[in-house]
């Protein structure tokens, strides 16, 4: 393991239930990496990225994570979270903070600074105190964002994080994105569907096709039409 | 005024059943709303039927193994608390295990689990005419005596459960609402959830070994639903439902014992009668809001 690889999958399968829906990966995230993964519908994205989340066990093969106390940094998609919870924005920022704080202790005032500060980081200190479930898909976004930040993470792994949500909002977030990756030097993964993203913000692609993962770089492909050719997709 | 005066004061005979009436009021809200939350609202039906059975169980087994000595309501009152517990205890460990395992039948199990409990009551207590009454009582939320033994093993098992809900909320909240992301913060998710079972579980079983399955599932679930509309946090949801179940208890317990009327349907029906008031006031106030935009 390379010292600045965060992540190295070897020959990895990921599936539910023994089910494997792919297998044989091999891959290596590291430092400052910034990859966008790509697939048709149902082809296991969202599963190789809960694999390397460690919500999900791998069926066959080795994951090995960089020793540090907080690697990574989940996004879900807004979709999977109960909107029953009166949760305000900031209560759910606070949520990152709870790996650091043991069960049944009341939490730092540091952690609750630092829960605000992340807020900032991705300009959205004046979501602090609205609910939750009232915010825009855009919003609501960042304040996932900013509670993925909140655990201090190496490594953010994002699932369809521009999914739903109009052009500009898209863009301001791949924006904080690309700032937190150039300035911090955080490493990210997302999911994603939008060609813009791919474009203009990743530098490396990760591929799923004929379940297998593949992983290239930018300058190999130079246009939307080769993607879409690679996912089997049609474009507007 | 006069009946609040009665009931308030230090020899009212019944005081011990007002004070256990009381604590269920304020602590079968607080489990209903992770109930409502974790939309496990079967759970709450299923449950107190398991209970109840365990309860039977245990009113019963003189009949079944020819002791002497018959444990009627009232007079062995360990081995009851442990038969509901019990029961409870096994019955939610059965079903977080399975709904872990298949989500997808988790209601129709809930569902049955309910039916069965039920049958099997009424089923092994048809042989004992004492036990029978006794157990129809708690069915139908008569609160009559309730010795000191019983209010503080009640009040000690409510407050294990209130100290628990108060300590670890943060941990609770995290599994409950995102159950992934609490993975990825390393924390031991199957421990929590089977922690938040156990005392859904044990609040269950204390509630309806003091109030029956009917009293414990609507102080559970009516007081979350009444709030649920008018709180915008979660300590709010968590205080005003608890308040709710608290006041509409004492309220019962006064009305029932000014006018005579059983105590637990007497409870039920004025959460009732709040609950619909409290919808009927949102619609009002909702097409208040409209007509004033126009």
């Amino acid at each position: 393991m390379n010292t600045n690889t965060l992540v190295s999958l070897k020959n990895v399968a990921v599936g539910y239930n023994s089910n494997v829906i792919l297998d044989g990966i091999d891959l290596e995230i590291r430092q400052g990496d910034f990859i966008a993964l790509l697939g048709p519908n149902g082809c296991g994205k969202t599963t190789l990225l809960k694999t390397i989340a460690g919500i999900l066990k791998p069926i066959s093969g080795e994951i090995n994570y960089y020793d540090v106390e907080n690697l990574i940094g989940y996004v879900p998609q807004r979709e999977t979270l109960n909107p029953a919870f009166l949760l305000t924005g900031y209560e759910v920022v606070l949520m990152g903070t709870y790996g650091r704080v043991k069960a049944g202790r009341p939490l730092p005032q540091k952690e609750k600074e630092f829960a605000i500060k992340c807020l900032r980081l991705i300009d959205s200190e004046q979501l602090a105190n609205k609910p939750f479930f009232e915010l825009s898909g855009g919003q609501r976004q960042r304040i996932l964002i900013a509670r993925a930040l909140a655990t201090r993470p190496r490594l953010l792994l994002l699932d369809e994080p521009t999914s739903g949500i109009d052009s500009p909002t898209s863009q301001s977030i791949m924006e904080t994105l690309q700032t937190l990756n150039i300035e911090q030097g955080l490493s990210i993964l997302l999911i994603t569907h939008d060609i813009n993203v791919i474009k203009n913000y990743a530098k490396d692609i990760l591929i799923i096709y004929n379940n297998k993962v593949h992983r290239t770089v930018m300058k190999d492909i130079t246009t939307p039409e080769k993607i879409a050719t690679l996912l089997n997709i049609s474009i507007d | 005024m006069n009946s609040m005066m009665e009931i308030l004061s230090a020899d009212f005979l019944l005081r011990n059943s007002l004070y256990v009436s009381v604590a269920i009021g304020l602590i079968c809200p607080i489990i209903g709303v992770y109930i409502i939350l974790r939309r496990m609202v079967f759970l709450g039906i299923a449950l107190p039927q398991i209970s109840s059975f365990g309860i039977a169980l245990v009113l019963s087994i003189h009949i079944w193994f020819g002791h002497a000595n018959p444990t009627h309501y009232g007079e062995q009152n360990i081995m009851i608390y442990a038969g509901a517990i019990g029961l409870s205890l096994i019955a939610i460990i059965w079903l977080a295990f399975s709904e872990k395992q298949n989500q997808i039948y988790s209601e129709s199990r809930l569902g049955a689990v309910y039916a069965i409990g039920l049958a099997a009551s009424i089923l092994i207590l048809a042989k004992c005419p004492v036990a029978e009454q006794g157990w129809m009582n708690l069915l139908k939320g008569e609160i009559i005596s309730v010795s000191n033994a019983d209010l503080w093993l009640t009040i000690f098992g409510l407050g294990i459960v209130v100290f628990c809900f108060w300590r670890f909320n943060r941990e609770f909240t995290l599994v409950s609402f995102d159950r992934e992301m609490a993975i990825t913060l390393k924390k031991n998710v199957l421990l929590w959830d089977l922690l938040l079972f156990l005392l859904i579980g044990a609040t269950i079983a204390i509630a309806v070994l003091v109030v029956g399955p009917l009293v414990a599932f609507g102080f559970i679930i009516i007081p979350p639903l009444i709030s649920r509309g008018l709180v915008k946090s979660m300590r709010g949801f968590i205080f005003f439902s608890s308040l709710i179940g608290g006041v509409c208890a004492f309220l019962g317990f006064m009305l029932a014992y000014k006018y005579d009327l059983p105590v637990g349907a007497l409870d039920i029906t004025l959460l009732g009668v709040i609950l619909i008031l409290t919808f009927l006031f949102k619609d009002i106030f909702k097409l208040f809001v409209k007509l004033r935009k126009n």
